[in-house]
C-alpha cells in the first residue's frame, strides 16, 4: 500500500512539448489513433520525421501518467492480420491539455508588449 | 510466380531481432504497424528504402520501456558458496564416481603435464639467442648423377666470402668448423676436451655470453682461444686464463682470448673451447686437419650461418645461392648442387639432416606424444561426462525442485559448471602431486635425456598447465551442464523411467569405444615396440660381439696405451678403431673412383687389422691390408660387399686392384668383406671402407679371455692410469654397447607401456562406472528376473553383453588404428624392422577384454547375486 502511495506522488502529472502534441493528435484521429498512424499524422503536420518507436514510447508514457488509455482493435489485411492498439484520451488528459492550453494563454496576456499592441518580432 | 507488391514480407533478419528485443505483449501491436510503414513505403520509395527504413523502426524500438525484462539474476557469493557447497556435498554423496573421475582426471593430467614440460622444452631450442629471427644457415644439397642424395647441415667454406661479397643485404657471416678436440695440457697432466672453430663474428650473431675479453676481437687472430667456464675451472682452478698460453698437442699453442658461459642445455651446438676460424688454414697446411676450407666441392665440414638485415630478403639469398651453384659447378657435370637456407630455431626441433652440429629431434615424435597427450585426457574427460550424464538419474529430482523452485536456466548450467570446476581442482592438486612423482622416474628412464631437456617446471608453466586444467574441465563439464539445465522440471520430478535419458546413450557408447581404441592402440603399440627390441638384440649383426672390451682413447697417444695392455695376458688381441661397429653411424667421406668423375659419399672406418680378427668378419676375397706402423701413407683399403655394388662391380674379386680416390689419397682395394651391420639395425648396410690411419683411432678393442673379470678390469684400469691420471677409465663390453644402442626402442616399450597403462586404467575406470551405474538403475529389474527364475550366470550375461559388444568393437578400431599407425609410419623409419602380426593384437585385445571383464564382471556379479526380496521390496 505504502509503495503504491510513493509511486503515486512520484508520478509524473506534466505535459511535455512532445507528449502535448501527441496527445492532440491522438484526439483528432479520433478511433484511427494508434501509433502508425499518429506518427504519419505528426509527419504531416509538422513536416519532422519521428520514428514509430519514439511515438510509441510516448504513447505508453501517456498511458502510464493516466491521460491515455488504449484497447486492441480490429485488425487489417495491410498489418498482415495484425491488431491495432488504439488510444483513447481520458478525462484527466482532457484536463491536461486544457490546464496546458489555460496557462500559456495566461502567459499570453501577461506578455506586455503584445498587451501594448506592438509585438515586434523583428519580421 | 510474381505475387505483387502485396506479398512482399519486411526483413526477416529484423524482425527477428525485433522479437527478441521486444516484450511479448507489445508484439502483435508493433510488428503490425511496422508493416504497415513498411507497406507505405514500399508504395511510394520502393523496396530497398522500405527494407532500410524497417530496419531502422526496429533499431528505434530498443527504448526501456518496449525491452523484454531481463530477468534479475541475482546471482552473488552467497550463491557460489552455496554452488560449492552443493558441490562438495554431492562429491561426497557419489564417493566411488567421485574418485574414478578424480582419478582418471590425475592420471591423464599429470600425463599431460608431463608432456606439455616436454614439448614446452623441446621448442625451446635456440630461443635464447637474442637475433634468432635473422639467424641462418646454409643446407646443401649436392646431387650426384645416379646417386642417391641427402641434404647436409653443412656447407663447403668458401661459400661464406661470397655471401658476404656478393649478396646484398647480409649483415654477417659465420664459418664454423666442428671436430676441433684434444687434449689441453694441464700444470700436471692433461684433460680432453671437444670445440669448435668459428670466425670473429662469432659473438656479433650468437648470443652466447663472453665472461670475459672482447667479443669483437676475442676470435680475430690465429691460435686465439675461447674456454667456457667449465673448461677454464678444470683446468686451473680458481685463476685467471686469460692471455695465457694452453698447448694442445698436434693442434698448436693456443692464447687464451676469453671466456663465455657454458652454452644452454637447449642449444643446437655445444662446445667447450672455440678458437678462431683462422686458425683452420696453418693446420691444414701442417697436415694436422683435413684440407677443406677452400674447398668448394667438400659438403662435409663446414657450416655457414648468416645474419640477415631482413628476414623478407631469406627467398632472394636462397635464390642466389642457388644461381651462383650452377656457375660454380659447371665444370663438373656429373654434380649438381642445390643450397636451401634454415632458421637457426627451426634446426631442433627440425628436418633431418646429414652432418648434424648437435642435437638432432624430428618434430615426429613430438607430435605424437602432443597428439598422445590430448587423447589421454580426452578420455578422462569422457569419463565425467559419462558418468554425470548417468547419475542425472538419481539428481534429476533435484534439478526438478530447484527449477520449480524458480532456479533459471543459467543457474543450473553454472552450478554443474562449479561442480565441475571443483572437481577439476582437486584433480590438479592431485596430479600435480602425482607428477612431481612420474617426472624423475620418467628422466631416469631415459639415458641422457638430461643432456637436451632441462625440465624446468617454471611457474608460468604451471600457470598454463592451471588454465589448461579449467579449461578441460570446463570442457566436459559442458555436455552434463548444458544437459541438466534443459531438463524439463515437470519430467524431472515425475517417475524415474519416464526421463528421456536414454537418448544419449548412442553418445556414452561412442565415448567408450573411443576410450578403449586408445587403450588397444597404446598397447599393441607397446608390444610391438618390444618384439622390435628382441629382434634388435637378437639380430645377428654380422660379426662376433662376446668377450670384446672397448675402451675409449679420449685424446690419449694409443701407441703408449696400447704398449701398457701388451702387457696384460688375458687380452689376447688387441686393435685401434676410429667408430664402435653397430653402434651410432659412424664417419663419412666422400670416395672418387679413379676414372675420377663419380664421388660417392661412404663410411669409413679406420681400423687396425685385427680388427677383422677380433669381430671375425669375413673375408670374401683378397686379403686383409698390412698394419700401419709408421703412419705412413694410406694407401690400402677394405670395402664392403654393398660398396662393390654401388660401383658397379657384380664380381667382387673384380673391384680388387681398384684405385679410389680419397681426399688427396689413392687407396688401392686390398679385399673385399662380407656386408656387417657397422651401423645400428636402424640403417640399411651402406657402402663401407675400411682403412688403418691411427690417427682416427677414438677406441681400442680388446679381445679378452678369461674367467677372473674383475682381476683383468684392474689390470686394465693400472694401466690406463700409467698414461693417463685425470680422466676415468671408459670401458665397456661390445654386446653390452650394443644393448645400449637398442635402448631407444626399450623407451619407446617404457613409455608406450606407460602410456597403456594409463589409457587402459582411465578407460578401466570409465567402464566401471558405467557397470555400477547400469547396475544401480536395472536393480528392481534384475529382482524380477531373478525371482521369475533368471540363474546368476543368466543375469551376468544380459547385464554385460552390450559392454562386452562395445569392447570387440573398440579392438577391431584400436587395432585397425595401430596397424596403420605402426606398420605405415613409425616402424618404416628403422630399416631392419618386425613386422605387425597377430600376436601382439591378440594380445593386446586379450588383456583389455580381461580388465573389462574384471570390471563389469565384479559390478554385475554383485548385482545378480544379491536377494531379489531386498531389490522388490522398498517400493
Amino acid at each position: 500500500m505504502f509503495y503504491n502511495l510513493v509511486t503515486y506522488i512520484m508520478k509524473e502529472t506534466k505535459l511535455g512539448d512532445f507528449e502535448e502534441t501527441i496527445l492532440l493528435l491522438v484526439g483528432i484521429l479520433d478511433k484511427e489513433a494508434y501509433a502508425f498512424k499518429i506518427a504519419e499524422e505528426f509527419e504531416a503536420q509538422t513536416d519532422r520525421a519521428v520514428s514509430i518507436g519514439a511515438v510509441h514510447s510516448t504513447l505508453n508514457r501517456l498511458g502510464d501518467k493516466g491521460f491515455l488509455t488504449s484497447e486492441m482493435g480490429a485488425s487489417t489485411a495491410e498489418r498482415g492480420g495484425r491488431r491495432k492498439r488504439i488510444y483513447t484520451i481520458t478525462a484527466s488528459g482532457q484536463r491536461a491539455l486544457q490546464e496546458s492550453r489555460d496557462f500559456k494563454i495566461s502567459l499570453w496576456d501577461q506578455f506586455p508588449s503584445l498587451a501594448g499592441g506592438n509585438l515586434n518580432f523583428n519580421i | 510466380m510474381s505475387r505483387g507488391k502485396d506479398h512482399i514480407t519486411p526483413p526477416r533478419l529484423a524482425e527477428k531481432l525485433l522479437l527478441w528485443f521486444l516484450k511479448d505483449e507489445l508484439a502483435e501491436e508493433v510488428l503490425g504497424d511496422l508493416e504497415e510503414k513498411f507497406k507505405d513505403i514500399l508504395k511510394t520509395n520502393g523496396l530497398r528504402k522500405a527494407n532500410r527504413n524497417y530496419c531502422y523502426q526496429v533499431f528505434k524500438y530498443l527504448r526501456p520501456f518496449a525491452l523484454k525484462r531481463i530477468r534479475s539474476k541475482r546471482i552473488n557469493n552467497t550463491m557460489y558458496i552455496n554452488h560449492t557447497k552443493v558441490a562438495l556435498r554431492s562429491l561426497s554423496r557419489n564417493k566411488l564416481f567421485t574418485f574414478i573421475n578424480i582419478t582418471g582426471m590425475a592420471i591423464g593430467m599429470s600425463v599431460a603435464l608431463l608432456i606439455i614440460n616436454l614439448v614446452f622444452d623441446a621448442l625451446k631450442f635456440d630461443q635464447f639467442h637474442t637475433k634468432k629471427d635473422r639467424i641462418y644457415r646454409v643446407l646443401s644439397t649436392p646431387k650426384h648423377i645416379g646417386h642417391a642424395w641427402d641434404e647436409n647441415a653443412t656447407a663447403p667454406a668458401p661459400l661464406a666470402s661470397f655471401l658476404e661479397t656478393d649478396i646484398p643485404g647480409i649483415e654477417e657471416v659465420v664459418r664454423i668448423r666442428r671436430r676441433f678436440s684434444g687434449r689441453v695440457k694441464k700444470e700436471d697432466g692433461s684433460l680432453f676436451a671437444q670445440g669448435i672453430y668459428a670466425d670473429d663474428s662469432f659473438f656479433k650473431v650468437f648470443s652466447f655470453g663472453l665472461l670475459q675479453g672482447n667479443p669483437e676481437t676475442a676470435l680475430q687472430n690465429p691460435y686465439d682461444l675461447v674456454l667456457t667456464q667449465t673448461l677454464a675451472e678444470k683446468l686451473r682452478p680458481g685463476e685467471d686464463l686469460m692471455g695465457q698460453v694452453l698447448t694442445i698437442p698436434d693442434r698448436g699453442e693456443f692464447l687464451v682470448t676469453g671466456i663465455v658461459e657454458d652454452p644452454p642445455a637447449h642449444s643446437h651446438m655445444k662446445f667447450e673451447l672455440i678458437t678462431s676460424f683462422k686458425t683452420v688454414k696453418p693446420l691444414e697446411e701442417k697436415e694436422l686437419i683435413f684440407a677443406s676450407s677452400e674447398n668448394w666441392e667438400d659438403f662435409n665440414t663446414s657450416y655457414v650461418y648468416f645474419l640477415v638485415k631482413d628476414t623478407e630478403q631469406i627467398m632472394a639469398v636462397e635464390n642466389r645461392l642457388n644461381e651462383m651453384s650452377i656457375s660454380q659447378y659447371a665444370s663438373n657435370e656429373r654434380l649438381e648442387v642445390s643450397f636451401s637456407t634454415q632458421n637457426i630455431t627451426s634446426i631442433v626441433p627440425g628436418k633431418d639432416l646429414n652432418n648434424q652440429i648437435g642435437a638432432e629431434l624430428i618434430p615426429l615424435p613430438i607430435i605424437i606424444l602432443s597428439i598422445i597427450a590430448i587423447a589421454i585426457v580426452l578420455s578422462a574427460c569422457f569419463n565425467y561426462t559419462n558418468l554425470s550424464i548417468a547419475r542425472a538419474m538419481r539428481r534429476s529430482k533435484e534439478i526438478g525442485v530447484r527449477k520449480i523452485v524458480g532456479s533459471s536456466k543459467s543457474q543450473i548450467f553454472i552450478q554443474f559448471s562449479v561442480e565441475t570446476v571443483v572437481m577439476t581442482i582437486l584433480s590438479v592438486f592431485f596430479s600435480t602431486l602425482l607428477f612431481l612423482v612420474i617426472k624423475p622416474l620418467f628422466i631416469t628412464s631415459i639415458p641422457r635425456i638430461d643432456l637436451i631437456m632441462e625440465f624446468n617446471t617454471s611457474p608460468v608453466l604451471m600457470l598454463y598447465f592451471l588454465l589448461f586444467a579449467v579449461v578441460i574441465g570446463l570442457v566436459s563439464g559442458l555436455f552434463p551442464a548444458l544437459f541438466f539445465s534443459r531438463l524439463k522440471p515437470l519430467n524431472a520430478l515425475r517417475s524415474n523411467g519416464s526421463i528421456r535419458l536414454f537418448s544419449h546413450i548412442k553418445v556414452r557408447k561412442a565415448l567408450i569405444v573411443l576410450q578403449f581404441s586408445l587403450s588397444v592402440l597404446f598397447l599393441i603399440a607397446m608390444n610391438v615396440v618390444f618384439k622390435q627390441y628382441r629382434y634388435a638384440m637378437a639380430y645377428d649383426m654380422g660379426f662376433k660381439e662376446e668377450n670384446i672390451l672397448n675402451l675409449s682413447l679420449n685424446g690419449n697417444d694409443h701407441e703408449r696405451l696400447i704398449a701398457e695392455l701388451e702387457k696384460i695376458p688375458e687380452i689376447s688381441q688387441l686393435s685401434g678403431s676410429s667408430a664402435v661397429p653397430g653402434t651410432t653411424a659412424s664417419n663419412t667421406t666422400m670416395v672418387k673412383s679413379s676414372n675420377g668423375v663419380d664421388s660417392v659419399r661412404v663410411n669409413f672406418l679406420s681400423v687396425n687389422p685385427n680388427f677383422m680378427d677380433i669381430h671375425n668378419l669375413k673375408l670374401i676375397s683378397g686379403e686383409v691390408y698390412p698394419a700401419n706402423q709408421q703412419n705412413e701413407i694410406l694407401n690400402k683399403m677394405l670395402v664392403n660387399e654393398e660398396f662393390a655394388h654401388v660401383h658397379g662391380y657384380n664380381e667382387v674379386n673384380d673391384i680388387i686392384g681398384e684405385v679410389f680416390y680419397m681426399n688427396q689419397s689413392l687407396l688401392t682395394v686390398t679385399g673385399v668383406l662380407e656386408d656387417f651391420n657397422f651401423q645400428t639395425i636402424e640403417e640399411p648396410i651402406r657402402p663401407l671402407i675400411l682403412f688403418d690411419s691411427p690417427s682416427n683411432y677414438e677406441f681400442l678393442n680388446l679381445n679378452v679371455q678369461a674367467s677372473d673379470l674383475p682381476n683383468v678390469f684392474d689390470k686394465i684400469e693400472k694401466a690406463w692410469t700409467a698414461v693417463d691420471e685425470e680422466t676415468e677409465l671408459e670401458l665397456k663390453f661390445l654386446d653390452q654397447e650394443l644393448e645400449e644402442s637398442n635402448a631407444f626402442l626399450m623407451i619407446f616399450v617404457r613409455v608406450f607401456g606407460f602410456l597403456g597403462l594409463v589409457a587402459v586404467s582411465i578407460a578401466c575406470l570409465g567402464l566401471l562406472g558405467m557397470a555400477v551405474f547400469t547396475a544401480e538403475t536395472r536393480v528392481k529389474e534384475i529382482g524380477i528376473r531373478k525371482a521369475i527364475g533368471a540363474s546368476v550366470n543368466q543375469l551376468i550375461y544380459t547385464l554385460s553383453k552390450s559392454y562386452l559388444f562395445l569392447i570387440i568393437i573398440s579392438g577391431f578400431v584400436g587395432g585397425t588404428l595401430a596397424y596403420i599407425l605402426l606398420q605405415k609410419v613409425i616402424l618404416p623409419e628403422i630399416h631392419h624392422h618386425v613386422n605387425v602380426g597377430f600376436f601382439e593384437f591378440a594380445i593386446a585385445i586379450g588383456m583389455l577384454f580381461l580388465l573389462a571383464l574384471l570390471a563389469i564382471g565384479s559390478q554385475t556379479w554383485r548385482a545378480a547375486s544379491r536377494n531379489p526380496s531386498e531389490s522388490l521390496r522398498s517400493e
